[in-house]
């Protein structure tokens, strides 16, 4: 019941965040003259040739609260507006990049906690010896590696250096027209998992090929944060009164550290998932874009330099619900990982 | 007369002791802890750059030494030679010049957006905190509308709207900063405010003012300093990778990730040569790394020296 | 009677960054079998350090410098091990099985994320396993016996019994190890914690605390500060210790639950036959739980003897001057003792104390007096008491 009632408690918190972000939206809208805002509008591309007609159909010139509650109700129909770089709806546009980005998503976000985790709490344990300063300079290294630098000096090495061993793109030429033939059966849209389905593990093993090093850049940041977090919340847990209580019972060092400390350790890092999401999502979208990955952070790039509004404003859109959501999760998972939240 | 004078200067003396002690045991953990010293040497070696800019990379345009000068039109780069040190991009843009004056940009980025963001921050955090109420509860629902929304995906949004610019970048950056600031002030300020040393301070009959200014403040203000040390970093990354993807600086100008956008069609060489033109690529990458990196040691330096709890270890 | 523990000349000291902090400095005691001695002392004189020495819970940059602690394992014949050299896996059958720790503060000595039934049934599992285990075949044996019996369950009571028995020839098996990484396979493990959990509800019922079925299902920050303290006993006391070391158990309790948790402790004493170190800065609860008493000043033992000789014939001057600073009925003014507890880094010399000390005299300044013994049943580290007994005068 308690549960139930946090649950609740948590959903009504969400709405006044989402009116913000609609809010924000519309105010970036406002930002751009009418013609420009035309495109928000429609869901064909023929009917941009008439941009006149849309600003007097849709009040585009009318007082602003007016625009506002007109483009609210637009939304709940679905209709975010033509993309000019996806020559598609945005709605549409959206669901068709969603697969790749969540593929790239897929194998870094297990990557990025697993990993981070574990080298955070060995650096904790072993403080001040060898691996902790190996590993905090890898960290702190890591957390300062501007993304796209990072993406293209891999690329640059194991692209170039190594003539194609792990290569930018999707998939390989021979892979992306298996994919696109006849028999290949298109389950999720995700190019690994529809490989397995389908039983080609050759198109499976070069998706994965062309997955290493979008990956590498994308975990390497994320995963930095993660140890640093991990291991000063690890040093906090581990100098509390419930260790020694372990230690005094007799417990072995491994039961101590892996029961008793990991597991008050990992709740800061749960607190700090949200934000995690968020810096992933802004990676997916230089990494996307230099290894020519046709996902959502691609199109979002693209959209910025074109001038392509509609696109731009329902990416912002899209990343304030998820943000949301994912928070939603964060915090349940919160209340499952630190039992004293549960009552609050 | 002498007397007094010299009981004063005694009194003095022990009031300031013990804070001489503490200042002399920080300069120690700075100088114990190598990964500190080593953020603090990066740093002054690009502040050394950044000042002598215009005697290492004499600008060609007076008027404008943030436009890199081009050595021709040819569209293949040319690798480090004694005129030109670090090579050029494509577009025979001088990589040297670039890269150092790109210091002096840097700095500018960083600096005014942190700063902007840390005065926006602590005055909305400071009325939020304080006052509490109405006020509070709308500035704390606008602050986590924009913390609910990615850095890259807002500031590329803004960018949009305002124009492709690195000042537009900078303004971009400001509205996108200043509410993790905000939060993190009043967090501190509503925290302190419950300490026991502040009722003790109220019962002693301070003002509520004097509260704020001797007490309040200064225990607040280093996750502050310490956050805002290590946003230079975040700051410059983020507003390099606008540049980078064509929505921040023009092109031509100073400026690290821009520069290495001019290398994105240069990252393989010729075939037998692919690291042919490494240097585009390498070379201001680098420099941002370094950059970054400094201000991260620095930051990190800050947090264990600043926090008392740590300082005993 | 056999003595219990017997600690002798222990030495340890801190490396810290503005020096070598001589915490304990030859600290000399023993505790017969099923007696309870008090250690009084004020903070920061290194009773606290004492302790967790017993334990060697002494971690960096602290350490145990030199100095015996005899413990009797055996209890019929004398076999006295010396805790000081023993290695890590021995101390760790030692902790919570024969030597147990009840802390200060019960709030942060639990863990906040785990039920307090699974903290007590922690002790089980590490101590007991193989009673665990054999209750566990006879449960699982009587369930199978059952008449009506689904054809699932019956496969998962199989299994359960299969591991079971495998554990109870082997241990080490590494077929068990295996299984380990096989998710669902270890069902063993579920059945061991329910009894284990069975047996935790058996001994808060023992101690007293009402609904205790309840009780192990909550967690720390659900209960008030006497209860955890009793769950605090309950961990420690689960396997049946030898010595229990009880750190200032009651000194954040108000006054009532104290006495509930003093009265417990008492109780357990006599049914379990317990022998207690009770360390507090309070005199008053000392003398009222504790047969023997030690009184520690900056890092050694001052003055052991009974409760009552403390009481009528204090020896040591710290301990006079201590029992002068207890207010009583008809005082007027606090009296305290001159002087304040010394740096350890840079201790004084010779005896600890001669700074404060009213007697002190040039000896005293020069030589560290060892604890001897002064009267029957009496031992004083005090020049001025050795030295009378034994040429009758104190040069």
């Amino acid at each position: 019941m308690k549960m139930l009632n946090y649950i609740i408690r948590r959903l009504l918190l969400i709405i006044p965040v989402l009116i913000g972000v609609s809010l924000i939206i519309f105010m970036l809208l406002l930002l751009f003259s009418p013609e420009q805002r035309a495109a928000v509008f429609v869901t064909d591309v023929k009917q941009l040739r008439n941009i006149q007609g849309i600003i007097a159909k849709h009040g585009l010139d009318a007082p602003i609260y007016v625009q506002y509650f007109r483009w609210i109700s637009q939304l709940f129909q679905g209709n975010l507006g033509w993309s000019k770089t996806a020559e598609k709806p945005v709605l549409e546009a959206f669901f068709y990049f969603l697969p790749t980005t969540m593929e790239l998503a897929l194998f870094s976000a297990p990557l990025i906690i697993f990993i981070g985790i574990y080298l955070g709490s060995l650096s904790a344990v072993h403080k001040d010896k060898p691996i902790d300063h190996v590993s905090r300079v890898f960290a702190i290294v890591g957390w300062s590696l501007p993304t796209f630098w990072l993406g293209l000096m891999l690329l640059m090495i194991f692209y170039g250096y190594f003539s194609g061993l792990l290569p930018p793109e999707a998939l390989g030429v021979e892979a992306s027209l298996a994919v696109k033939s006849k028999e290949f059966i298109r389950f999720t849209r995700i190019n690994t998992i529809d490989a397995l389905l389908n039983g080609k593990l050759w198109i499976f093993f070069d998706a994965l090929r062309h997955l290493v090093l979008p990956v590498l850049t994308l975990t390497i940041i994320d995963c930095a944060m993660v140890m640093r977090i991990m291991r000063s919340s690890m040093l906090e847990a581990l100098g509390k009164g419930y260790i020694l209580t372990a230690r005094a019972k007799g417990a072995d060092e491994r039961t101590v550290i892996k029961k008793h400390a990991r597991r008050n350790a990992m709740i800061p890092v749960v607190t700090v998932s949200g934000y995690l999401f968020a810096l992933l999502m802004s990676g997916v979208v230089i990494t996307e874009t230099i290894f020519n990955r046709k996902g959502l952070g691609w199109w979002w790039a693209r959209a910025a330099i074109q001038l392509d509004i509609p696109a731009v404003l329902g990416a912002v859109l899209f990343n304030g619900i998820l943000f949301v959501l994912t928070n939603l999760v964060v915090d349940l998972l919160y209340a499952y990982f630190d039992p004293r939240v549960r009552l609050g | 007369m002498r007397l007094e004078i010299l009981e004063k200067k005694e009194e003095l003396k022990k009031r300031a002791e013990p804070r001489f002690k503490e200042l002399k045991f920080s300069i120690s953990r700075i100088r114990k802890s190598p990964l500190s010293m080593v953020g603090f040497c990066i740093i002054l070696f690009f502040v050394g750059i950044a000042m002598l800019a215009p005697v290492i990379a004499p600008p060609k345009y007076p008027h404008d030494p943030y436009k890199i000068p081009r050595y021709g039109y040819s569209t293949t780069p040319k690798p480090p030679s004694w005129e030109h040190p670090f090579g050029t991009t494509e577009g025979q843009y001088d990589i040297f010049y670039g890269v150092v004056w790109g210091t002096r940009t840097a700095f500018r980025i960083g600096f005014m957006v942190v700063g902007s963001i840390l005065i926006i921050g602590i005055l909305l955090g400071s009325v939020s905190g304080y006052y509490g109420g109405i006020v509070d509860e709308i500035i704390m629902r606008i602050v986590d509308t924009f913390m609910s929304l990615p850095t890259l995906i807002l500031a590329m949004a803004l960018v949009t709207a305002l124009g492709r610019s690195l000042d537009n970048v900078m303004i971009a950056l400001i509205i996108v900063g200043w509410p993790a600031y905000a939060r993190l002030v009043r967090g501190e300020i509503l925290s302190v405010r419950e300490e026991t040393y502040v009722e003790a301070a109220r019962a002693t009959g301070v003002s509520d003012a004097g509260i704020i200014f001797k007490h309040v403040l200064p225990n607040a203000i280093y996750p502050v300093l310490i956050m805002g040390s290590l946003d230079i970093g975040a700051m410059v990354l983020t507003a390099a990778a606008l540049s980078f993807l064509g929505l921040g600086a023009p092109i031509g100008y100073a400026d690290w990730g821009q520069m290495i956008s001019f290398a994105r069609n240069w990252i393989v060489g010729p075939p037998g040569k692919p690291l042919a033109y490494w240097y585009t690529v390498t070379i201001p990458g680098i420099f941002i790394l370094l950059f970054v990196l400094g201000w991260n040691l620095l930051g990190d330096a800050f947090r264990d020296i600043l926090d008392p709890k740590m300082r005993r270890r | 009677m056999a003595k219990i523990l017997q600690v002798e000349d222990l030495k340890t000291n801190f490396y810290t960054y503005e020096g070598v902090v001589k915490a304990l400095e030859g600290v000399n005691f023993k505790i017969e079998e099923g007696d309870t001695l008090g250690l009084v002392g004020e903070t920061g004189c290194g009773k606290s350090v004492t302790s967790l020495s017993i334990m060697k819970l002494i971690v960096p940059p602290g350490r145990i410098e030199s100095g015996k602690i005899l413990f009797n394992l055996d209890k019929d014949k004398s076999h006295y091990v010396d805790l000081v050299q023993q290695d890590e896996p021995f101390m760790q059958m030692i902790r919570g099985n024969e030597i147990s720790m009840i802390f200060q503060e019960p709030s942060s000595a639990l863990n906040p994320v785990y039920p307090v039934g699974e903290q007590i049934a922690e002790s089980f599992l590490l101590h007991r396993k193989k009673d665990l285990y054999e209750e566990a075949l006879k449960k699982i044996n009587r369930q199978l016996k059952k008449e009506k019996i689904f054809f699932l369950h019956k496969l998962n009571f199989t299994l359960k019994k299969k591991i079971c028995e495998l554990f109870l020839k082997k241990p080490e098996s590494f077929l068990l190890k295996l299984l380990t990484f096989i998710p669902f396979l270890r069902q063993d493990e579920k059945i061991i914690k329910e009894i284990a959990i069975d047996k935790s509800i058996t001994l808060l019922r023992k101690m007293g605390v009402p609904n205790p079925e309840g009780v192990v299902h909550r967690y720390p920050h659900e209960l008030s500060g006497g209860m955890q303290q009793r769950v605090v006993i309950a961990i420690a006391l689960a396997c049946q210790p030898k010595l229990l070391i009880a750190d200032e158990p009651t000194s954040n309790l108000d006054v009532t639950i104290q006495a509930q948790i003093l009265d417990l402790i008492r109780s357990l004493k006599k049914t379990i036959g317990i022998s207690v170190l009770f360390i507090s800065h309070d005199l008053g609860v000392v003398a009222e739980m504790c047969k023997w008493v030690a009184v520690m000043y900056a890092g050694s033992i001052c003055e052991l003897t009974t409760v009552e000789n403390l009481f009528e014939n204090p020896l040591h001057p710290y301990t006079k001057a201590l029992l002068r600073a207890i207010p009583k009925k008809d005082t007027t003014r606090l009296e305290s003792i001159e002087g304040t507890v010394p740096n350890l880094v840079d201790p004084p010399s010779g005896c600890r104390f001669h700074p404060r000390c009213p007697k002190a005299r040039k000896k005293c300044r020069e030589i560290k007096p060892e604890i001897e013994k002064a009267e029957k049943n009496h031992l004083v580290a005090c020049h001025f008491y050795t030295e009378k007994e034994k040429n009758g005068h104190l040069t």
